[in-house]
């Protein structure tokens, strides 16, 4: 009997030990609840659109309760689970929010800790995330804060001024949150369109070819704020357009010299080009199912906060 | 005796990987690699110290005991000359940690009585400074865990057999690691709370 308490004891730290870390089951893990269904898939989209772009891997975790362990040490455990980021080039960047703890963090890898540095979380945190934490929009909270991170990594996120904090807006669908997620989806547009012409050779024609349905898409979405009709023929002229001004570029040769001095130029386009782009046209790899950590390590970066 | 001599060659070589020379190697330079993150934070932190100083100068005028220490805790963790070979030497090490730990503790007191201050605590400067305070203060976390971790490794393979007799020829000794009187202390990073 005695033996059986000892045992017991013995076991008990083991029963009360760190929470356990959740399996990485896609970019958004929210598993506190906190997304609509089209919020979260939305949001799966815009992760993987970054990645394919970048190869950086931004990844969201929400849960209920840290069950009283430290945030930053379940953050970092986490981070150090999922190994978020390329493995040279620690590129990864885990959101964690716990519900009930009222805490979050932005946990940045080695990598990005130069395009998302401390102060940069502390602010997206403070200015986008808390303010709508605190009315109870954890949805636009969330969207802006991953729109603000997106943006952060491309250079193109403009923080309120320090101290002074944006007053939230009225509480209502959420999608009056998607100024940033706007910005990231167009920068992301310029930046396909900048590979499709620019990449030399057959590797630019591939890229048109695979971004046909988009091009579609696109155009009918577009058309659609106009009218019916409007749609359908904005879309053929993106697909006709975009080929024939393809066509022209590489036949002349001027592609080559423009696609050179885009990077350097001033003004918006290269800016939004570069919003999303971390150097070199990649837009491979993004149609495997699935998603893993390329063996990122991360060292204590980012910021945390409370609501 | 030409084979000979081969023959105990090839034996020396056999005896040094298996007794884990290389190994010794690969454990020392990872501590060194672990070390120097650990120092390069730290410095990190002393760094933060003069403009956080000058701006809780700014509001809270009344604080000059608290401000004088903190100047004074970085003073003296300066004055130890912050090398890779603090690891190979006990006592400097843990005079380094004692300083260390001297700074931290005076800045949480900051922290604690700029809670006093909402002025203070609504400057942005200081919010981002307290922001960079937070993660360098988390980084030397992490960087304090990795190398305990690496002197673990180290640790034991200069302890158990039979690497322990390449380490007693080659004079490797343990290394020393952050104490655990100290962890409590000083894994408390000074933190503010937004919602008050």
């Amino acid at each position: 009997m005695k033996g059986l308490v000892l045992l017991a004891m013995c076991l008990l730290p083991l029963a009360a030990a760190a929470l356990e870390v959740p399996p990485l089951k896609g970019r958004v893990n929210d598993r506190a609840s906190l997304l609509s269904p089209q919020a979260a898939s939305l949001l799966e989209a815009l992760l993987k659109a970054h990645e394919d772009s970048t190869a950086n891997q931004v990844a969201l975790l929400t849960i209920p309760s840290l069950g009283g362990e430290n945030l930053e040490e379940f953050s970092m455990r986490v981070a150090e689970a999922w190994k978020l980021g390329q493995a040279k080039e620690d590129n990864g960047v885990l959101l964690l929010v716990a519900r009930d703890d009222r805490e979050m963090r932005i946990e940045v890898g080695g990598g990005l800790e130069g395009a998302l540095p401390d102060i940069t979380c502390g602010r997206i945190i403070r200015s986008e995330m808390v303010p709508r934490f605190r009315e109870g929009d954890y949805e636009g909270g969330l969207l802006r804060g991953v729109g603000a991170v997106l943006a952060a990594i491309g250079g193109t996120y403009a923080p309120a001024a320090a101290g002074e904090v944006e007053e939230p807006e009225a509480p209502g669908s959420g999608w009056e949150h998607l100024g940033w997620l706007l910005l990231a989806g167009l920068a992301l547009f310029f930046k396909l369109i900048h590979t499709t012409l620019f990449t030399p050779g057959l590797g630019g024609w591939l890229a048109y070819l695979i971004l046909i349905p988009l091009w579609v898409v696109l155009g009918v979405a577009g058309g659609g704020v106009l009218g019916g009709g409007v749609g359908l023929g904005l879309a053929g002229l993106l697909v006709v357009g975009l080929g024939v001004l393809r066509l022209i570029l590489s036949l002349t040769g001027l592609g080559r010299r423009l696609g050179r001095s885009s990077g350097r130029r001033g003004g918006l386009g290269p800016i939004l080009w570069a919003g999303l782009s971390g150097g070199g046209g990649r837009i491979s790899g993004g149609f495997s199912g699935g998603f893993s950590g390329g063996g990122g390590s991360f060292s204590g970066g980012g910021a945390s906060g409370k609501w | 005796m030409k084979n000979w001599k081969l023959i105990a060659l090839l034996g020396l070589w056999c005896d040094l990987s298996a007794c884990g020379y290389n190994r010794f190697q690969v454990l020392d330079e990872e501590i060194k690699a672990n070390w120097a993150e650990v120092l390069n934070q730290y410095q990190r932190r002393a760094d933060l110290v003069p403009n956080l100083v000058s701006v809780v100068k700014g509001y809270a005028t009344h604080e000059q005991e608290v401000l004088e220490g903190v100047a004074r805790a970085r003073a003296q963790a300066g004055s130890i000359a912050a090398t890779p070979e603090l690891i190979n030497d006990e006592a400097a090490f843990a005079r380094f940690q004692q300083a260390q730990n001297g700074l931290s503790s005076a800045l949480s007191r900051l922290l604690v009585v700029a809670e006093n201050y909402p002025q203070l605590k609504a400057d942005g400067l200081f919010q981002d400074l307290q922001t960079q305070l937070e993660g360098t203060e988390n980084r030397i976390t992490t960087a304090r865990r990795r190398y305990i971790e690496a002197v673990k490794e180290y640790n034991i393979a200069v302890r158990s057999f039979p690497s322990n007799l390449t380490a007693m020829i080659f004079g490797h000794a343990t290394k020393p690691t952050f104490a655990v009187e100290n962890e409590a202390e000083i894994s408390k990073a000074p933190r503010v709370d937004f919602a008050k």
